[in-house]
């Protein structure tokens, strides 16, 4: 049996090395590693400190030099980055709302920089602080920072787009949304066929399933996006998209979990 | 990092294949044995980037090995032929080092 402090350090090590984009199969090895000589360390009247010679971020510096990275990992988060552009814009063009404004591009680059670096610090927060190392619950505390987190990302989001709107600073160009749903799809097509090429189907669905409500509500809607056939059409879509997205990421990670017990 | 640091970055690593050269062993029991011989002014979780140093080189195989009481994985370290090799050129090595060192510290 591991005390706190123990099982912290390994959920600490496990989150640095992910995020240090090292491989898999190294980070489960080392984990098991420093687990087993924890418990025995501890049974033997030593601390975690016996392990890190006092300064875990150190201590984890060190190993991390020499764990082997994911290959081209430079490489996955250009193209990350790409993607989350991608998926982010399509919607809004497909509808031809698209604002080609200074305003509206810093909003998405925004997004696309800050949005996961606070996901980051807030989730792997979560996850060292507020998680059962063994059976991996997050305790009710957890929740309710991510709640917390996802109320005040929401109205940052929210409040960015009405600020975007009122403000566009320098509007650079004013496509017809011809133009823009154009442009959308030719993304769109790059979304899905990419990540297929590269085998990552997933990424491919995500996309497509994204983009969907929008180019449903395109098809059967009465008016254009601001009408309230297209806003509830392209709603009950996004409602059904989440939900198939969701259930696809559940049942994908029960699969990865039955390979990982075996 | 001091000079003193260094030098015993160095050592512990032709410290643990030596330990290892010795028959199977793992991490805590590493550990141990550095303890029982005295080994200076290390931290125990210091032995695994240098275990992983060792695997990357290829001085050592290691296997896992399911534990039978539900507790983690343990990691079984082994010396491989290249490993052998290496130490022996350590073991030189250090042999010369030791005995001039001595003798600049000494006076001799």
């Amino acid at each position: 049996m591991l005390s706190k402090e123990a099982e912290r350090f390994l959920r600490e090590f496990r989150i640095e090395m992910m995020a240090h984009g090292k491989q898999d199969e190294a980070i489960d090895d080392m984990e098991a590693e420093l687990e087993d000589h924890l418990i025995q360390a501890e049974q033997d009247g030593k601390s975690v400190d016996s392990i890190t010679g006092g300064s875990v971020k150190e201590y984890l510096k060190n190993i991390s030099g020499e764990m082997p990275r994911v290959n081209n990992l430079k490489k996955y988060i250009m193209l990350f980055i790409v993607y989350l552009a991608g998926i982010l814009t399509i919607p809004t063009l497909i509808a031809g709302t698209f604002e080609w404004s200074l305003s509206n591009l810093m909003y998405y680059a925004a997004i696309i920089v800050l949005g996961p670096l606070l996901i980051y610090k807030v989730y792997s927060g979560v996850i060292i602080n507020h998680t059962c190392f063994k059976t991996e619950k997050i305790a009710p505390k957890g929740y309710v920072i991510i709640a917390v987190f996802s109320v005040l990302k929401m109205g940052f989001l929210i409040g960015g787009l009405f600020l975007v709107r009122n403000y566009p600073l320098v509007t650079f160009f004013e496509p017809s949304s011809g133009v823009n749903i154009t442009i959308g799809f030719i993304l769109l097509a790059v979304m899905v066929i990419g990540p297929l090429i590269m085998k990552q189907w997933f990424y491919s669905f995500l996309a497509f399933a994204l983009a969907a409500p929008e180019i449903i509500a395109q098809i059967f809607a009465d008016g254009g996006p601001q009408s309230e056939s297209y806003i509830t059409i392209s709603a009950i879509a996004l409602l059904a998209a989440s939900i198939l997205i969701m259930g696809t990421l559940l049942i994908s990670s029960k699969k990865d979990a039955k390979k990982a017990k075996n | 990092m001091s000079v003193s640091d260094q030098i015993m970055k160095g050592l512990l690593d032709g410290a643990i294949l030596g330990l290892i050269s010795q028959g199977e062993t793992y991490g805590y029991e590493i550990t141990k044995k550095l303890e029982d011989h005295n080994f200076p002014d290390i931290s125990e979780g210091s032995i695994y980037p240098v275990l992983l140093r060792l695997s990357k080189k290829g001085y050592v195989n290691t296997r896992m090995v399911k534990s039978d009481s539900g507790g983690p994985k343990r990691k079984y370290y082994s010396i491989s032929e290249t490993g052998k090799k290496e130490l022996k050129v350590f073991k030189d090595k250090w042999e010369k080092l030791n005995s001039g060192m001595n003798s600049l510290v000494r006076g001799d």
